[in-house]
């Protein structure tokens, strides 16, 4: 592991130990006038409610706890003495948070164990997992068999096999894509020295049908450390929720940044469309860019873009001129938002227009040519910085050369990753010199030894057929790498690993980026580079790791309402 | 009867004869049937010579009065001496003569094919001049027997015709036999006026008198047969021959001499067109006169009375093989020949052209076998005005034009549909807009500066300077590489290739290749809009063919004199060849166009692809149609439209309208133009290219390239793209 530093992690895992100790500890020494039971019995690792229940039940705790206070002052008034403490007896504070505990923890192990093949399962009786299986909440009544439920679930909840489990839809429609994230994680292991095979379980959700089943599977049978998985959307909201429940660490690969976000065991490993759309901010914002247009292709793969980027350009001070929506690749959909954005349609503008078409019709006339109506157009108003462009490389080119069409001399575009193909440049267009997109892969010469990718010619470009393997295989890469950094720490409780995990940093500028790998909320801390077109091909402008990205959720801003027409009318061409 | 007809042996007898014998045979259908049923043995009777008493008499008679005569003319002689000398009858200088003697008699100038056969002739009087030596023998005595029996003796003078002559007007007979010998008959025809007179007469003897000092017989005869004129517009015997008989003159049998030689006293008269059987008569005369001469048989005289005379109705040979090349010839020759000082009428030249007949034919077969394809046509075109305003319905004409790559001949030359309704030479005369049939030139000019076939280009509309192109058809926001583009003829990706070479370079290019027509610069030329000819499509197609050599088109190969001396040589292959572009650059010009036929505009030919390239060519509104192709060694360019512009309506092409006919043609002449196939040379690469995307493709189609400028890449962003149903490139975030 080059990347990751250990050495912090492993100084920083003592700490961590005793962090998770401390409201144990404390909860422990307000329980003591209450139960030694609990006091011995607690492990320097054990588990703690607050960690089981969340702030929900944290709070609800506190207001068991005033109501067990009130009725500790019943008993004090009952006994002068105070609490005494009382060897064989469970005081009903105790009692009622190994009930807790036993609902929160074990119900839900319980759940998830009831989606087992019980036809094709073993059981295992020495398995701690199983044992906790096994308690009940009357287990909590006795001091006995409380101490043994309390062991048992910190034992159950804390056994694994130091094995990474990886849930990934491996045969069906983006079977493609998860084989290359498996690949991915396989380079990284191998780069780590550690077998792949033995150190992960990979499971395939779309065989089964049934991702529950899946982790089930991994949790009881296999006793994994943690999961990653969670490429497609329904196997992220079980990762997620479950991770929550069962207390399992988890890393979800789901380009929904917000899929993990129930959960305080699920870390967000996926290039972050949000960081994206702030990175274009902040270079608009660099670049002195601040009325900026924005052409959104109508299938909504840039919604969540757009609405990022829309917040970061507000937050800025910056201003949406325009929000164009449009069909790819019709003609007719395009220029009328073209016509829209340069204001050739305007109502103001119909004398102006009436004119020209005039002029046009008897030139056509007299140079015994054809009229076609299509080819009049009037001088563009462009009252806008930039064109905001979330959309390929391909839409990107005919945008530039209708803009040209509309004789608009010079424009800043803006684009997306998907703006990165040698396509963009050759033939090299001049029109988009000066426009600049943003990526999360930045020289493909600075990738990790182990992802393979021919480049072409430059560093920035790799064989188009490749492209999605490149991107796919570093998502499973950088998945690995901190799955095999999970994992290889085998001694460490499962439930602490998680302070390990947001410890995590990285001092490979090249590729992770510098700093911690997952930023405190959890998100993927993958860096962005900014691109700008230039003297014939792509420049590497910029790379943004430390970008000013709120933690909270986005507000989602609505779309305006500025459509074109066209786009709401028409159909996209049918191809012959 | 008989009697009478052994009175006679002179011509005068022979002609009393022969009116006798019409009178005789009034009342029969037929003279010579005449003579051959009813008095069957009367030629045979009245071609026999026994001596007349009757003319022994007259000598007599004549002898005695000119003793007595004799005094008065003694008498006189001092008195006509002086008369005459006043005259100046005798004073006959060279220069009165030297009209005759340094006499170039006209020549039509004949044009012949690329095989040495006749298809053409220019002249002032139509006149095909015979040396006495290629005179047959039966022509001359022909000749001679009826005007001059006496030629090869006399002195320029008849002394016995003059009297007869003048005895007849003494009797106050018509002279009708007249005592002109043949040198005074040249003498007349080039010396003297009209107008008979005494005086005239003297001088017409005195002058025949020298001009036989000063001349052979042979050639004052070489002058009489050649230069006289015969009627039907022809002058001399040769000339006489085609107009009668439509054959040279050495093919003619001894009757249809005769008939010629019949036609020098009188051509109107005897005019076989206008006078059939005063026609015959007169033949039959001239027969009878060769028997008399001794220079027939009775056999042979009887039996060429008797043969029939098949005439030939006149066929002027310019309108029969290659009308529009020979009034192209002209216009060639004239131009060549003003250079020299002279002139091409009648001049006897020589005219050895390029054109090959059987070529010539087979285009023009595939024009009149696209008939009901023109037709169909037709019915589409629109109206027109006139020059006065009137609104007429245009005609849709047709033009082939073809040439040699390799010399540059030639070799068929198709102007219009009928010469005989109009004789407009499409192929040279007419200015008209190429259309996409320019392409070759601006893609031509960007392989030379190393863009290449597999370049992708992304079809949007384009505004330049204002010029945006009308391109109904184009399907925008595609993509599509530089070949795809020039296969299937793409508007805009063709114009911002010419925005990226710029306008001079490409109009330089063009006349580079051959365009002689000033071509515009202006961005619609590179769409074809400047008006060019189709000689200058063909020779711009011709140095595709040629591997990038231009060779300097002919028409003729060389123009001879009547003397054998060569007034104009084309000059060598070598001479006129220049290199306009590289033999890799012309190749791989040939490979798209090539795949124009294979998968492009020019489909519908695909068969033809493998051994032939070419592009279509549409104008605005269908206007022009063309379809300009090749193979390795022939060139033909092809043209549909009407001489007024009109436009066509519906979907109409030049694939449409001028490839079936380029196809006709070009597959027909396979049998006498043999392609070869087209030769790669060295320096060159192949390989299989995504016609849309540009990069390498198993599935592609094969694109030629310089070598080491060929694509590298295996796949392209646009395929992956397309392959991804056009969702997302690197579709992270869709799934």
């Amino acid at each position: 592991m080059n990347d990751l530093n250990l050495s912090s992690v492993l100084i920083k895992k003592a700490l961590t130990y005793a962090v998770t100790l401390l409201p144990f500890v404390a909860a422990c020494s307000s329980r003591t006038q209450q139960s030694e039971v609990v006091l011995k019995d607690t492990p320097s690792n054990a588990i703690t409610m607050e960690e089981v229940t969340g702030n929900e039940v944290t709070k609800a705790k506190k207001i068991r706890k005033k109501k067990s206070i009130s009725k500790k002052e019943k008993n004090s008034a009952n006994t002068a003495a105070g609490p005494k403490k009382v060897r064989g007896v469970v005081s009903p504070k105790a009692k009622q948070q190994c009930l807790d505990l036993v609902a929160k923890v074990v119900i839900p192990y319980r759940e998830l164990f009831s989606k087992l093949n019980l036809a094709t399962y073993t059981k295992d009786p020495n398995s701690a997992v199983e044992q906790m299986l096994q308690i009940t909440p009357e287990a909590c009544d006795k001091p006995d068999t409380y101490r043994s439920a309390v062991a048992l679930i910190n034992a159950g909840t804390n056994d694994h096999s130091g094995r990474l489990g990886i849930m990934l839809p491996l045969t069906g429609k983006n079977n493609q894509l998860t084989t290359y994230i498996a690949k991915g994680m396989r380079a990284a292991f191998a780069e780590s020295g550690q077998n792949f095979e033995t150190s992960t379980l990979l499971k395939d959700t779309s065989a089964s049908g049934n991702p529950e089943r899946v982790l089930a599977e991994l949790v009881f049978k296999d006793r994994v450390t943690a999961v990653v998985g969670g490429f497609e959307n329904l196997d992220a909201q079980v990762l997620a929720k479950w991770s929550e429940r069962l207390m399992l660490p988890v890393v979800i690969t789901n380009h929904d940044r917000n899929a993990g976000a129930a959960s305080r065991y699920a870390y967000m490993l996926y290039p972050d469309e949000m960081r994206l759309a702030y990175t274009l901010a902040a270079e608009a914002q660099r670049r002195g860019i601040k009325r900026v247009a924005i052409l959104k292709p109508v299938n909504n793969k840039s919604d969540s873009l757009v609405n990022y980027f829309k917040q970061a350009l507000l937050a800025q001070g910056g201003q949406v001129s325009f929000d164009l929506i449009y069909t790819s690749g019709n003609f007719d959909s395009m220029q009328a938002v073209s016509r829209t954005m340069f204001k050739v349609d305007a109502a103001e503008r119909v004398d102006e227009y009436r004119s020209a078409y005039r002029k046009a019709k008897k030139q056509a006339e007299a140079q015994n040519a054809p009229f076609d109506p299509r080819m009049v157009v009037l001088k563009p108003i462009v009252n806008f910085d930039a064109v905001f462009l979330p959309d390929d490389f391909r839409t990107a080119r005919h945008f530039a050369k209708l803009f040209k069409f509309h004789q608009v001399d010079k424009l800043t575009m803006m684009g997306n990753h998907e703006w990165r193909s040698p396509a963009l440049v050759e033939p090299y267009d001049s029109f988009l010199e000066g426009s600049f997109f943003a990526d999360f892969i930045g020289s493909y010469s600075a990738l990790p030894a182990a992802i393979s990718a021919q480049t072409l010619g430059s560093p920035f470009f790799v064989q188009p057929s490749s492209v999605l393997a490149v991107d796919f295989q570093l998502i499973g890469y950088r998945a690995g790498k901190v799955g095999n950094m999970i994992t290889s720490d085998k001694s460490t409780k499962r439930r602490t690993l998680i302070q390990n995990i947001d410890n995590l940093t990285s001092n490979n500028s090249s590729f992770f980026g510098t700093g911690l790998v997952f930023e405190k909320s959890r998100q993927s801390n993958w860096p962005t580079y900014v691109f700008g077109i230039a003297n014939g091909g792509l420049a590497l402008e910029k790379e943004h790791t430390n970008l000013n990205i709120p933690s909270a959720a986005p507000k989602i801003i609505e779309t305006s309402k500025i459509k074109s027409s066209a786009t709401l009318v028409l159909q996209p061409k049918q191809k012959t | 009867m008989l009697t009478q007809i052994f009175a006679f042996s002179t011509e005068e007898n022979i002609s009393h004869f022969t009116r006798k014998l019409l009178v005789s045979n009034q009342e029969s259908k037929s003279s010579f049937t005449s003579y051959r049923s009813s008095e069957p043995n009367a030629i045979e009777t009245s071609l026999k010579r026994p001596r007349s008493k009757k003319a022994k008499l007259f000598v007599r008679v004549l002898r005695t009065m000119f003793v007595l005569g004799l005094a008065i003319t003694i008498g006189g002689g001092i008195f006509g001496y002086l008369w005459v000398s006043e005259l100046g009858l005798f004073d006959v200088t060279d220069d009165q003569l030297s009209t005759i003697v340094n006499l170039k008699p006209e020549d039509n100038s004949l044009v012949y094919d690329r095989d040495g056969k006749k298809i053409g002739e220019f002249f002032n009087t139509y006149n095909i001049y015979i040396p006495y030596n290629k005179l047959p023998k039966n022509m001359i005595d022909a000749i001679i027997a009826i005007e001059d029996r006496n030629f090869w003796t006399h002195e320029g003078f008849d002394p016995k015709g003059i009297m007869r002559a003048a005895l007849s007007k003494l009797k106050g007979d018509r002279i009708e036999q007249g005592a002109s010998t043949i040198t005074q008959q040249v003498v007349r025809h080039y010396l003297l006026p009209k107008e008979k007179t005494i005086q005239r007469k003297l001088k017409e003897i005195s002058l025949s008198w020298h001009l036989e000092k000063k001349l052979t017989k042979e050639k004052i005869l070489e002058i009489y047969v050649n230069n006289m004129f015969l009627g039907n517009g022809s002058y001399g015997v040769g000339a006489a021959s085609f107009r009668y008989f439509g054959k040279p003159l050495n093919k003619l049998k001894l009757n249809e001499m005769a008939l010629i030689a019949g036609l020098f006293q009188s051509p109107s008269r005897y005019n076989p067109s206008r006078h059939p059987k005063l026609a015959k008569k007169r033949q039959t005369l001239v027969l009878k006169s060769m028997y008399a001469a001794k220079m027939l048989n009775f056999p042979q005289t009887q039996k060429n009375i008797k043969e029939k005379l098949e005439y030939k109705d006149y066929q002027p040979i310019n309108t029969t093989t290659a009308p529009y090349f020979i009034d192209y010839i002209k216009d060639q020759s004239q131009t060549i020949l003003k250079a020299q000082g002279k002139n091409v009428d009648s001049q006897g030249l020589r005219i050895y052209t390029t054109i090959d007949t059987k070529m010539q034919r087979l285009a023009e077969d595939a024009i009149a076998e696209s008939k009901e394809l023109l037709d169909q046509a037709q019915s589409r075109v629109g109206q027109v005005k006139d020059n006065k305003g009137k609104v007429k319905q245009a005609t849709l004409e047709a033009a082939v034009l073809s040439v040699d790559p390799k010399n540059g001949e030639i070799l068929t030359m198709v102007g219009g549909r009928d010469y005989a309704k109009t004789k407009f030479n499409r192929t040279y005369q007419a200015m008209r807009s190429p259309g996409s049939a320019f392409k070759p030139i601006v893609f031509g000019l960007a392989l030379e500066k190393k863009m290449k076939w597999s370049d992708v280009i992304y079809v949007s509309p384009v505004s330049i300077n204002n010029y945006r192109p009308h391109t109904p058809d184009e399907d925008f926001l595609t993509e599509t590489t530089m070949m795809r583009a020039f296969y299937r003829s793409m508007n805009t990706p063709t114009i911002e290739i010419g925005q990226k070479l710029g306008l001079g370079p490409v109009v330089e290019h063009a006349k580079k290749l051959g365009v002689r027509s000033p071509v515009k610069e202006e961005f619609g030329s590179m769409l074809g809009s400047s008006d060019l000819t189709m000689m200058d499509l063909a020779r711009v197609y011709a140095a595709f063919a040629n591997e990038g050599n231009l060779v300097e088109q002919i028409s003729i190969r060389k123009i001879v004199d009547r003397d054998g001396k060569v007034l104009y040589k084309a000059p060598e292959v070598s001479q006129r060849t220049t290199r306009v572009m590289s033999p890799q650059i012309a190749y791989l010009m040939t490979q798209g166009m090539r795949a124009v036929l294979s998968m492009g505009t020019g489909y519908t030919s695909a068969k033809l692809s493998g051994i032939a390239a070419g592009k279509t060519g549409t104008s605005n509104d269908a206007a022009d149609n063309w379809f300009c192709g090749y193979t390795n060694n022939h060139v033909a360019i092809t043209w549909v439209g009407t001489d007024e512009h009109a436009p066509i309506q519906g979907d109409v092409t030049g694939g449409k309208l001028a490839l079936p006919i380029w196809d006709r043609y070009l597959t027909k002449s396979f049998d006498i133009r043999k392609p070869l196939g087209f030769r790669a040379p060295s320096g060159l690469t192949t390989t299989f290219i995504h016609p849309k995307f540009g990069n390498r493709s198993p599935q592609g189609v094969r694109m030629y390239f310089l070598r080491g400028n060929e694509p590298e890449a295996d796949s392209s962003a646009l395929e992956v793209l397309s392959q991804s149903n056009e969702t997302s490139y690197r579709n992270l975030f869709v799934h």
